[in-house]
């Protein structure tokens, strides 16, 4: 049962990460309002699936709004803010957050929402694992977006630009590579990522005012996993959920809050790049 | 001759001949100054007995919110280093007043200063990334640092049977009882113009060129001599004493101390009133806490004029957030240089008035 939770928990966390570095590697850019980008996108998610029966249907629906948000919220918002420092973008993120958590919280009252999703029934597994059949899903669905990720980068020409573009922003433009057009295309595909995981968390646990928390350990494994390296949010989110549903279970509940905080500190003060991060990074300001 | 009679003139107060004069605090240089200054301080004083004692909290509340917004503004507008955990500082400030008042009974003046070496020596920790990090690892270290303070002071309430909060008793310094707003809004606006001038002093001395040379360029700063490694810790350390003793003043003000209240939303509203005041500046910090805590109460009161429908009023801390975003993405956008910028294009306009030069503009990153 815990071996289970914890690989649940490892999968929402890996995509919630990943939407981090997707928006990191574009635009060296760490979107705060990550945590509140998932708790609209699952409020979304729970009133289109009492709107429309079939949830493929609202999933899509849910991903297309955040993929126009995040484009339409790069170019109206942080593309005027290129040249300033860091501190800047940060913070406007920041603020961005708490425009869009009060819009949430307007329209949706901040109640505890359920995605309703059908069949739930248990499979047993070999070593006495029962999984259910949203868990099943939900892994399916991670798995998915990480092989669709990689053949994305790997062989499509925006892909390809991308990293290009991570790799060197200004050879990048100078190959006539329009990088505020990639950036943008990152957002939209980093928001698309957290509206994923919120249809993931709602069919899952519940979507309330709380999940962002689980947004901020997710920003942990961002960083444990190098916040530019994709796959480095794998091991990540495996090393995060299972300290983290350890504790809880045999030690304090709320050291489990801030158990994922400690391991940051230490990966900071060790190997601030991260598990499979570039090291250069830190030379940027 | 002539030559003599000429410096006989008197100086233009813009006119600076030496680094001494460059540096100097300009508040009572000039005869119109002295004036402002006068009737500045008789306002000041007469303010607390004729405003009402709402406007007084909300003034309390800025005076708390300008020593906060100060101690963060020097460390990133001054010296460059990000800090997303001053909550947490005054987070420890107010657990140690907490700790220190309800279980060994000490005095405000034996807990103050001792609020101010815990969150010295918190500082020094969060510090000490910084030697090996910079820009966004180092706000996260000092993130995560905020989370692990948060844990500590969490597990106390909880252990110490602290439902909601400790509560606090009001304190008493000699034969003076620091109770009622009119009290504490001496004692606070005394403690941030205190931490002003403290703060632009040692911006105006070594320390403070040292940290803008850092701010400016690391390297360079380097290869001009400046122990890097320790200005960084200084600042640091400067900055998380000041605002721990800050939390501890909060602490005495409000009478209760809950962990809930010191959560990263409390730094991010640090964060916007040095952004909506003005980077590196002490004015700029001083007009930011002004707007971003009254903000809310002049909402209140512009809600009071229009009739507003059931759902929106029931709602209305939402708005509240909702404005406090805005303003901050605003500022963000059109006048990233903050108030100050505001109000230093309106001097200069007042200052050239009848000619039509175009004032010089600093270039600020």
């Amino acid at each position: 049962m815990l071996l289970a939770s914890i690989v649940v928990l490892a999968g929402i966390y890996a995509l919630l990460g990943s939407g981090f570095v997707i928006i990191y590697k574009a635009s060296r850019i760490l979107n705060f309002a990550h945590a509140e980008i998932v708790m609209l996108a699952g409020y979304l998610a729970v009133s289109l699936a009492v709107a429309i029966p079939f949830s493929a249907a609202s999933l899509l629906a849910v991903l297309c709004f955040c993929f126009v948000l995040g484009m339409s919220i790069y170019a109206i918002l942080i593309r005027p803010l290129a040249g300033y420092s860091v501190l800047s973008a940060i913070i406007l993120t920041v603020a961005v957050g708490v425009l869009l958590n009060a819009v949430g919280v307007f329209v949706w009252r901040g109640e505890m929402e359920v995605i309703p999703f059908g069949w739930r029934t248990y499979f047993s597994l070999p070593g006495n694992i029962r999984l259910s059949s949203i868990e099943f899903a939900t892994l399916g669905i991670v798995t998915l977006f990480y092989a669709c990720m990689g053949l994305f980068y790997r062989f499509t020409k925006i892909g390809q630009q991308m990293r290009a573009t991570a790799e060197n922003p200004l050879l990048a433009a100078q190959r006539g590579i329009s990088i505020y057009r990639i950036s943008g295309i990152a957002w939209g595909i980093g928001f698309a990522a957290a509206g994923l995981a919120a249809f993931l968390l709602g069919i899952n646990y519940a979507i309330s005012l709380q999940i962002g928390n689980i947004a901020v350990a997710a920003f942990v494994v961002a960083l444990i996993g190098g916040l530019d390296s994709l796959l480095g949010t794998i091991p990540a989110a495996f090393i995060i959920a299972a300290t983290e549903q350890l504790t809880i279970t045999y030690a304090n509940p709320r050291l489990g809050d801030a158990i994922p905080f400690i391991i940051m500190l230490m990966v900071l003060m060790f190997k601030p790049w991260g598990l499979l991060g570039t090291k250069e990074e830190l030379d940027r300001v | 001759m002539s030559d003599h009679k000429i410096l006989q003139y008197p100086k233009s107060p813009y006119l600076k001949t030496s680094y001494y004069e460059d540096t100097a605090i300009q508040a009572f240089d000039t005869p119109f100054r002295k004036k402002c200054l006068v009737i500045g301080l008789l306002f000041w004083v007469c303010f607390p007995f004729v405003a009402s004692s709402y406007v007084v909290h909300i003034a309390n509340l800025s005076a708390i919110a300008a020593i906060g917004a100060m101690s963060l503004n020097l460390l990133i507008g001054n010296t460059g280093l990000l800090s997303l955990g001053h909550a947490g500082f005054m987070g420890a400030g107010a657990f140690t007043t907490a700790i220190m008042t309800v279980q060994f009974g000490l005095p405000i003046w034996i807990v103050i200063p001792a609020s101010g070496i815990v969150g010295a020596l918190l500082g020094l920790i969060a510090g000490l990334p910084s030697f090996q990090l910079k820009g966004i690892y180092l706000g996260l270290s000092t993130l995560a640092i905020h989370h692990i303070i948060k844990y500590g002071c969490s597990e106390y309430q909880y252990y110490g049977g602290f439902g909601y909060g400790i509560v606090l008793e009001a304190p008493s310094l000699g034969p003076l009882l620091l109770a009622g707003k009119t009290v504490w809004f001496f004692v606070l606006w005394i403690s941030a113009f205190a931490t002003a001038l403290l703060i632009a002093n040692l911006l105006r001395s070594k320390p403070g060129r040292a940290w803008s040379a850092i701010r400016d360029r690391d390297i360079a700063a380097e290869v001009s001599g400046i122990d890097i490694g320790f200005y960084k810790i200084l600042a640091f350390v400067v900055s998380s004493s000041l605002i721990s003793m800050q939390g501890s003043l909060y602490a005495y003000y409000t009478a209760v101390v809950s962990v809930e209240e010191y959560s990263f939303g409390l730094t991010v509203s640090y964060l916007a009133m040095i952004i909506v005041g003005g980077l590196g500046s002490v004015l700029g910090s001083f007009l930011g806490a002004l707007l971003i805590t009254a903000l809310p109460y002049a909402l209140i009161i512009l809600a009071g004029l229009v009739d507003l429908s059931f759902a929106v009023k029931e709602h209305f801390s939402v708005i509240q957030t909702g404005v406090f975003g805005m303003v901050v993405i605003l500022f963000l956008l059109l006048e990233p240089l903050g108030l100050v910028e505001i109000w230093r294009r309106v001097r200069c306009y007042f200052e050239l008035w009848p000619f039509s030069y175009k004032p010089l503009t600093i270039i600020k990153r």
